[in-house]
């Protein structure tokens, strides 16, 4: 027999295998189908949410090859005279504008041009015609809505009323209050462009050199380059971190097949089927399992991905044409999982057939070598991932972000090395246990070769979520030390008109009075409590309200105060601000106590003049900081801060962070337990011959999940603090570390809780373990 | 342990027991009906072909499967009345199993896959580790006790898998051929436990093949096609009981 045709009996063998398996074949192709879902649809979302080449040169200059920016000044008149025979010119004009409707006011952008000259794509009428003649107007969405101005509503202008002939929007960016003017429009314009047709890119590369040389500002088309492919490398970044995760279960899934055919593998190597051509079949039928699921994913994928686009537009504030598919990205897709998934089903491949013949056909375990090298070389590795990471953090830039990424990967893959030894260690130690968890225990060792991967996999996720928890509650923490005094209930109105800002938001809220914080000054500084060791707060100046505001304590007290370079001023009779942060005062003091003590009134540090206070009944919620802050913007150089704005970008996103991990982390766990109950169903038929109550085999399929979920999630804390302090550093974030105990909690305490939780409401009461 | 005693009630009693698997054109009737009982202190073998309902006898007698049909008594108890946890706890209390292989769990140490079922019933464990050893002393495998059944031989595993059966009050055993994957030498010993068991006041069931095995009976079972067809007193017939073990 040739090889090629052992080799094609050996496939027959395991295309039979993958439909007598069938449970296995469809996880396989389940935990395969999930990532490249993922990444084909996000990658084929980004792509359609992203301007192409086209759009975006059509959205900047329209159907012209040029684009020349005047600023405020005219078109010099000799012009034309640098311009190709032929070519054509139009004007852009753009001015601020004031529309007035039904007692509603809006500033809008207005733009006088031609949507269907050289300007098309630049502007787009949606909805009636563009303004033609002198009077007429065509409104974004915004304002439309905002003025509640229909068609054929008269709006005023600054130079008169017009008539609202359409709905114009800005495809670049559909929020934009934009007014279309007719071309000729007359009037003032602020800024003005000439948008010119040169008749061919090489006319249009001699004009733009002639009109630059003139020292005008000119853009050519063909300098507006295509967007770069940062979205779908990230897409394809983060989804092969998932094809990683799900390669280790689909390991651990081979091994369990393969250990149940280990007589077969060995029958098969007894007839002459080398090791060789054994692990090749296996690696093909997986990589065919692969295939299925790539297809089905990448199909999955394009699917959300197409039930999505219709909401994209408002997603993203622009327009994103029509749904255009990638093919590089689903081959990528789909050939990256394959790969995965082939690669996943060698190394338990491998194992299979480098057992003895005899102790296959026996059906014997391999008996277990007395002592692994694996916790040894796998904190070896941890400990030289966090080498290379500190090595990146010192080098910085690509190169130093590059090691800190495979530092901090090695530091992962370290644990996980370790992982089977630190299983088998544990259940060396389990003997006091009581009698489901001792056998979860137990099992996670004897099966370490399977488990490990599956701890692994929990690990990298959990210690990914540590990581950007120890990078993210370090910025929350420098927010909150470096902020001024937030309480949640509060807002800050800082700048010329706070008072004015802060008094209308206080009435429209039916809130108290706001109040001007001021701090007491001498000597052109403020001066500073240094009572207690609270070196470097501030002391308040202010009657009852500011001191309900300020939280002061009802009784007064004496503290020591210091002038700036720490001149004592004495000891003066205050009442007591209880501190949140560093920026708060320490105690405020009334107007007529500090005039008597030669103190003046000024702002508090960090601030140029003195902010107001809005205390409201209930927290700040984002609609209420929102309304403030558009009150402000009215103001120029007004300000409103709360303590709600500084937590909004990172809280949530750490939040969906955990979830995600959580979910994935138990997601692994579980098919491990699945796989696990499959290989100790005679386990169960023991249990139950001995008299296990039925609940003891539910306890136990629970403990197995448990057992695997909290020495991931103990090796995450690990795995993802070494990084860290690397990570802070090469981002150059001036952060003091701080332990993100939620998600070390979260890793440590929950995942295995609810991995727990989850296994036995999954095992039903009385079914094999 | 309790002296011999073979007379009064029956310890098991199988009252026109018959079990059957599917149902229309697939049923199977495995069992029955068989009538008999098993008096405490004797050692009772089965026999019979393959396929002629000796696995399926024992299940029923260890409460791991309910009768279609007849009732299955123990000491008066009919066991389908029992509810599962109840019918769990009596297999720790009353019924040991020995199987032909897969006897012990891998995971376990061969002190605590004797132990087991004393912790199960809420033994505390140092008085469970204790009564453990002393039974797999009775075995003769106390030096023994810290291994794992992977590191065991064939016959050491179906010596703790007695050991196993037979600790605490457990007074029947019920042994599926136990001897199927040992040597004769190793089997032999093993049926030397089982005798020496029942000559103590355990009462055994014992599922073989093997007619010189059954020999070590004091009664032998024939079963065919799911019925009961003969019965023998120990030495009748062809029935030999071999002593040239060590």
């Amino acid at each position: 027999m040739t090889a090629g045709m052992a080799f094609r009996a050996l496939l027959r063998v395991e295309r039979r295998e993958l439909f007598r398996n069938r449970r296995r074949s469809r996880l396989v192709a389940l935990l395969v189908a999930i990532p490249v879902a993922g990444i084909v649809g996000g990658a084929t979302v980004w792509r359609n949410a992203e301007p192409n080449v086209d759009e975006r040169r059509t959205r900047e200059m329209g159907a012209a090859d040029l684009r020349v920016d005047l600023g405020a000044a005219d078109a010099p008149d000799d012009l034309t005279a640098e311009l190709p025979p032929g070519a054509r010119v139009e004007t852009l004009r753009l001015r601020p504008e004031t529309l007035r409707h039904a007692g509603r006011r809006l500033r809008a952008r207005a733009i006088a041009a031609d949507p269907d000259g050289l300007a098309r794509g630049m502007l787009r009428i949606v909805e009636g015609r563009a303004p033609a003649r002198p009077g007429e107007i065509a409104l974004a969405p915004v304002l439309r809505d905002g003025l509640g101005a229909s068609l054929g509503a008269s709006v005023a202008t600054e130079d008169g009323e017009r008539t609202v002939t359409g709905v114009v929007v800005d495809p670049a960016s559909l929020e934009l209050p934009v007014a279309l003017l007719p071309a000729a429009a007359a009037g003032p314009f602020r800024d003005r462009a000439l948008l010119v047709a040169a008749g061919g890119a090489d006319a249009a590369g001699r004009t733009a050199a002639a009109l630059r040389g003139r020292g005008l500002r000119v853009v050519e088309r063909t300098s507006i380059r295509p967007p770069d492919r940062f979205g779908p490398t990230v897409v394809f970044l983060v989804g092969g971190i998932g094809l990683f995760e799900a390669a280790l279960v689909i390991a651990a899934a081979f091994a369990v097949g393969l250990r149940r055919r280990r007589r077969e593998i060995g029958l098969l190597r007894a007839t002459g089927a080398s090791g060789v051509l054994v692990c090749g079949a296996v690696g093909l039928s997986a990589a065919a399992v692969a295939a299925v699921g790539g297809a089905a994913g990448a199909s999955l994928g394009l699917l959300a991905a197409a039930a999505v686009h219709p909401f994209l537009d408002a997603w993203v504030g622009h327009e994103c044409g029509r749904f255009d598919v990638a093919a590089e990205h689903v081959a990528g897709g789909v050939l990256l999982g394959i790969v995965a998934a082939t690669l996943a089903s060698l190394p338990p491949a491998v194992a299979a057939t480098r057992r003895s013949i005899r102790s296959a056909l026996g059906g014997r375990r391999p008996a277990a070598s007395a002592r692994s090298r694996g916790p040894l070389l796998g904190l070896a590795m941890a400990g030289l991932g966090a080498v290379v990471v500190a090595i990146g953090a010192r080098t910085g830039g690509a190169a130093g972000a590059t090691a800190l990424l495979l530092g901090a990967a090695t530091v992962f893959l370290g644990f996980g090395v370790a992982s089977p030894g630190l299983l088998a260690g544990i259940a060396r130690l389990a003997g006091p246990l009581p009698p489901a968890w001792r056998l979860a225990v137990r099992d996670a060792g004897r099966f370490r070769t399977r488990n490990g991967p599956v701890v692994t996999a929990v690990l990298a996720g959990m210690a990914l979520c540590v990581l950007l928890g120890a990078l993210l509650t370090s910025i929350e923490a420098r927010i909150a030390r470096a902020r001024p005094p937030l309480r949640a209930d509060r807002l800050v109105v800082a700048g010329p008109a706070a008072e004015e800002v802060a008094r209308a938001f206080a009435r429209e809220h039916d809130a108290p009075a706001p109040i001007a914080a001021y701090a007491a000054w001498v000597d052109g500084a403020p001066v500073v409590v240094s009572d207690g060791g609270r070196f470097g707060a501030w002391l308040a100046v202010g009657d009852a309200t500011s001191r309900v505001a300020l939280d002061a304590s009802a009784e007064p007290s004496d503290v020591e105060v210091e002038a700036a370079g720490g001149r004592s001023l004495g000891r003066f009779t205050v009442r007591r601000v209880p501190r949140r942060a560093h920026a708060d005062p320490a105690a405020v003091i009334d107007p007529e106590s500090a005039a008597a003590r030669g103190l003046e009134r000024g702002p508090p540090p960090e601030f140029a003049l003195a902010p107001w206070i809005v205390t409201l009944d209930d927290d700040v919620t984002e609609e209420t900081a929102e309304d403030a802050r558009a009150a402000a913007a009215a103001h120029a150089g007004t300000s409103v801060d709360a303590a709600i704005l500084h937590r909004r970008p990172v809280r949530p996103f750490l939040r969906l962070v955990l979830a995600v991990c959580l979910l994935t982390g138990l997601i692994v766990v579980f098919v491990a337990t699945a796989l696990s109950s499959a290989e100790a169903a005679e386990d169960a038929r023991i249990l139950d011959a001995v008299g296990a109550p039925p609940a003891l085999l539910r306890r136990v399929s629970a403990a197995r999940a448990a057992t695997l979920a909290a020495v991931g999630g103990v090796l995450a804390v690990p795995a993802g603090l070494l990084p860290a302090p690397g990570v802070l550093s090469i981002a150059k974030l001036p952060l003091a570390f701080e332990v993100p105990w939620t998600e070390v909690a979260a890793a440590t305490l929950l995942l295995p809780a609810l991995a727990y939780a989850g296994a036995w409401i999954a095992a039903r009461p009385g079914a094999p373990a | 342990m309790t002296a011999p005693r073979r007379d009064g009630e029956p310890l098991l009693r199988f009252e026109d027991v018959g079990r059957g698997y599917g149902d229309g054109p697939h049923a199977v009737r495995a069992l029955g009906p068989v009538r008999f009982d098993v008096r405490s202190g004797e050692l009772v073998a089965v026999m019979g072909p393959s396929g002629s309902g000796k696995t399926t006898l024992l299940s029923l007698a260890g409460a791991l499967e309910r009768p279609t049909e007849g009732r299955v008594l123990l000491r008066g108890r009919d066991l389908a009345t029992l509810s599962a946890p109840a019918r769990a706890a009596l297999r720790r209390r009353d019924i040991g199993y020995v199987f032909q292989d897969l006897n012990l769990l891998p995971g376990l140490t061969a002190l605590e896959n004797v132990s087991l079922p004393l912790e199960l019933d809420g033994v505390r464990l140092a008085a469970a580790r204790e009564e453990a050893r002393a039974a797999l002393d009775a075995v003769g495998l106390a030096s023994l006790a810290a291994r794992f059944p992977d590191d065991l031989s064939g016959g050491e595993r179906q010596r703790v898998a007695i050991a196993r059966a037979f600790v605490g009050p457990r007074e029947l055993l019920l042994a599926d051929e136990p001897t199927g994957n040992l040597d004769s030498v190793t089997g032999e010993r093993v049926l030397r436990h089982l005798r020496a068991a029942c000559d103590g006041g355990r009462t055994a069931i014992l599922v073989t093949h093997d007619p010189s095995h059954a020999g070590w009976a004091d009664r032998v079972l024939f079963l065919r096609d799911g019925v009961l067809v003969d019965e023998a007193a120990s030495g009748a017939g062809c029935l030999v009981r071999v002593e040239d073990g060590p």
